[in-house]
């Protein structure tokens, strides 16, 4: 099968790959749409990594996938089904595949609806985990929540806080164009970080009652230090994005401590059923109730596939969600 | 001022009473539009009530009110503010100092209200805000069944809020089919009407066998508590909203409640340290468009026609879910 593969920092490589063995409660998915993920690009593509990392197994860094299954060795899924895969993981051996590949093989599998474009629906993934992350909060009803970072992670933690009718929703950003597809994915206020005292803003803007909830998902090693002095007393900070493992966290223990705030780190990806949140996340969007498909900026082909990652490293071209065609 | 009040059961007299005098941290309540709701009708308007309950307060027994402020003694609210009051309790006499049905109420429970629109649709903030606090008590919704037993006023707004934040399934149950009707249009993914099907068997096949994880009574039928624990998952939640007259016996299934190791959280938003709050929730909903209680207006009743009102409500009339009544013109 023709593949892509990290061969280095910044450079992925097309090359033709053996089509991948599909194991016991498996199933051979069709690849046809696949997307970006920050944790693809700061943990894979940017840094410079052990020699043994490279080259990546073909298809990888890419983990949010949608296709056809094209062969079943899992009795629950029929060939023809339109379905998410998260790719399976073996400690020794890494991820079984990735998106960008004609072809993969996993057991970690999310049926779709037979309508509509599964570009739009393989954005349920990353939605998916956030309304894991979300529930952390229990009902959103009587909490004010701010937002640290609007990516489509941030973006999509605003638009579930905002559909579950929020007390309040405050969307933080650097980035004015990400603020904008904050409004409007439902805040109800945003602060520039760049041009306003944070902590300062959220007084204002919440008539001193202050944040019950922030979540961390700025990518950023001080993300959780300004959670902690943003947080109210006794509030909850839930954390999403994934600082890279050489970077070093310098943490407030003492600012923390006072402040009697809970931390709560989530990685939907590492709980027992991954696949759980991204199927009530689908059978939400079928409800019309949220449409994480509004996150998508960019398409390309599967020739642009090192643009779409060059670009998203940079965010260049106000990118916030690149989706890419595999096999049309 | 003119008044209705209750001076026997199933009797509201006409009466011309003085106007409230309001205490400090109280607004004056000029009332514009107010609504009926279950308690006044099954706790106040139909039993025989002791003879100390009568007559009530005047403009009693009414609650949920609105209109504009003409005095205030709060520095918090100013006067021309629209707002919603909730009535200060009177426990010495078992109920509220005043109420929605007279031109002018007292009150520090005050939770102002947008310059638009129009008051009648305000005013549904108030019961479809009391259910918002109760359905706090869920949690997170996405990974949650929820079975909603009374699909009145109350019940549908528990159907709008559960299926607004995204509830996995919102089964609603009702023995009435027009109320059926309605669950489905405030977003119900199910509806049960126990008086065809069997509640247990329905639930299972609609859940392929995953059952229900909150069960919320709003039936207020003395063996709803019951239902609701045969109904929930073992280590289930059931949210209690609705109250049960004083004089109905409940007899509690106790054994089968240890057994399922069932969670029953009684919930009353009116006895909260800060009954307002989440009321201002709602009415901030509303006004960001997230929900619309006013929509379960069935009924507009002008002042003269007020008990008729109360009967119609009563006997459940004329596919009535909520009325709401013209106390002074906006």
């Amino acid at each position: 099968m023709k593949a892509v593969q990290l061969t280095g920092p910044r450079k992925l490589e097309y090359i033709e790959a053996p089509d991948p063995v599909v194991a016991d409660g498996q199933v051979l998915l069709k690849i046809e749409q696949t997307s970006v993920c920050g944790s693809d690009t700061h943990l894979s593509y940017e840094p410079t990594l052990p020699e043994e990392r490279y080259p990546s197994v073909p298809g990888a860094p890419c983990h949010e996938i949608a296709g056809t299954i094209v062969e079943s060795r899992n009795p629950d899924y029929q060939v023809g089904q339109r379905a998410i895969v998260l790719p399976d993981y073996n400690p020794d051996t890494g991820p079984s595949g990735g998106g960008l590949a004609e072809y993969i093989a996993s057991s970690r599998i999310i049926a779709l609806p037979d309508h509509g474009d599964l570009g739009d629906w393989v954005m349920c993934q990353p939605s998916g985990t956030v309304l894991y992350s979300a529930r952390q909060w229990g009902n959103a009803s009587d909490k004010r929540i701010a937002i640290l970072g609007q990516g489509a992670i941030g973006l999509s933690f605003t638009m579930i806080a905002a559909a579950q009718g929020a007390r309040q929703v405050i969307a933080i950003d650097l980035e004015d164009y990400r603020l904008e597809k904050a409004t409007e994915m439902g805040a109800t206020d945003t602060i520039n970080a760049d041009n306003e005292n944070v902590a300062e803003a959220i007084q204002e803007m919440t008539k001193g009652e202050g944040v019950d909830v922030v979540a961390d998902a700025s990518g950023d090693p001080e993300g959780l230090n300004q959670a902690v002095s943003l947080v109210n007393r006794f509030g909850l900070i839930v954390g999403f994005s994934l600082v890279s493992a050489t970077e070093p966290v310098v943490f407030n223990h003492q600012a923390w401590m006072r402040k009697a705030a809970r931390l709560a780190p989530t990685v939907s990806g590492a709980s027992p059923t991954p696949t759980e949140a991204i199927e009530k996340m689908v059978a939400l969007r079928e409800r019309g109730w949220a449409d994480p498909a509004k996150l998508i900026t960019h398409r390309v082909g599967w020739d642009g596939i090192p643009d779409a990652y060059e670009m998203y490293a940079n965010r260049s071209d106000k990118v916030i969600k690149v989706v890419m065609d595999i096999n049309a | 001022m003119k008044a209705y009040q209750l001076t026997g059961p199933r009797r509201l007299d006409l009466v011309q009473a003085d106007d409230p005098t309001p205490e400090d941290g109280e607004v004056v309540l000029k009332v514009q539009h107010s609504s009926i709701c279950g308690s006044d009708v099954h706790l106040n308007y139909e039993p025989t009530l002791p003879e100390e309950r009568y007559p009530m307060f005047h403009g009693s027994p009414c609650h949920e009110i609105a209109g504009t402020i003409v005095e205030s003694r709060n520095p918090r609210f100013e006067v021309g503010t629209r707002a919603i009051v909730l009535p200060e309790s009177a426990v010495s006499a078992g109920g509220h100092r005043g109420g929605g049905l007279a031109d002018y109420i007292a009150s520090s429970k005050v939770i102002p209200l947008p310059d638009y629109g129009s008051t009648a649709d305000w005013v549904m903030c108030q019961p479809a805000g009391t259910a918002l606090y109760s359905a706090r008590r869920w949690g997170s919704t996405d990974d949650k069944r929820i079975a909603i037993m009374g699909q009145g006023a109350i019940g549908l707004s528990f159907t709008n809020i559960a299926a607004n934040q995204g509830a996995q399934q919102v089964i609603a149950i009702d023995l009435i089919d027009y109320r059926l009707d309605a669950a489905n249009k405030f977003g119900a993914t199910d509806t049960i009407n126990p008086d065809r099907d069997n509640v247990i068997e329905a639930i299972e096949e609609m859940t392929n066998g995953e059952g229900v994880d909150v069960v919320v009574d709003a039936s207020a039928d003395p063996d709803g508590i019951n239902q609701a624990i045969q109904m929930v998952n073992p280590r289930g939640l059931i949210i209690g909203f609705s109250l049960v007259p004083i004089e109905d016996q409940v007899v509690l299934n106790h054994q089968a409640w240890m057994r399922k190791e069932v969670f029953i959280h009684p919930t009353s938003s009116g006895g909260d340290p800060n009954p307002t709050e989440s009321i201002a929730a709602m009415v901030d909903l509303r006004d960001r468009g997230w929900m619309d209680p006013a929509l379960f207006t069935t009924h507009r009743i002008a002042w003269e026609d007020i008990p008729d009102a109360y009967e119609m409500y009563s006997h459940r009339r004329d596919n009535v879910i909520k009325v709401v009544m013209e106390i002074n013109a906006e």
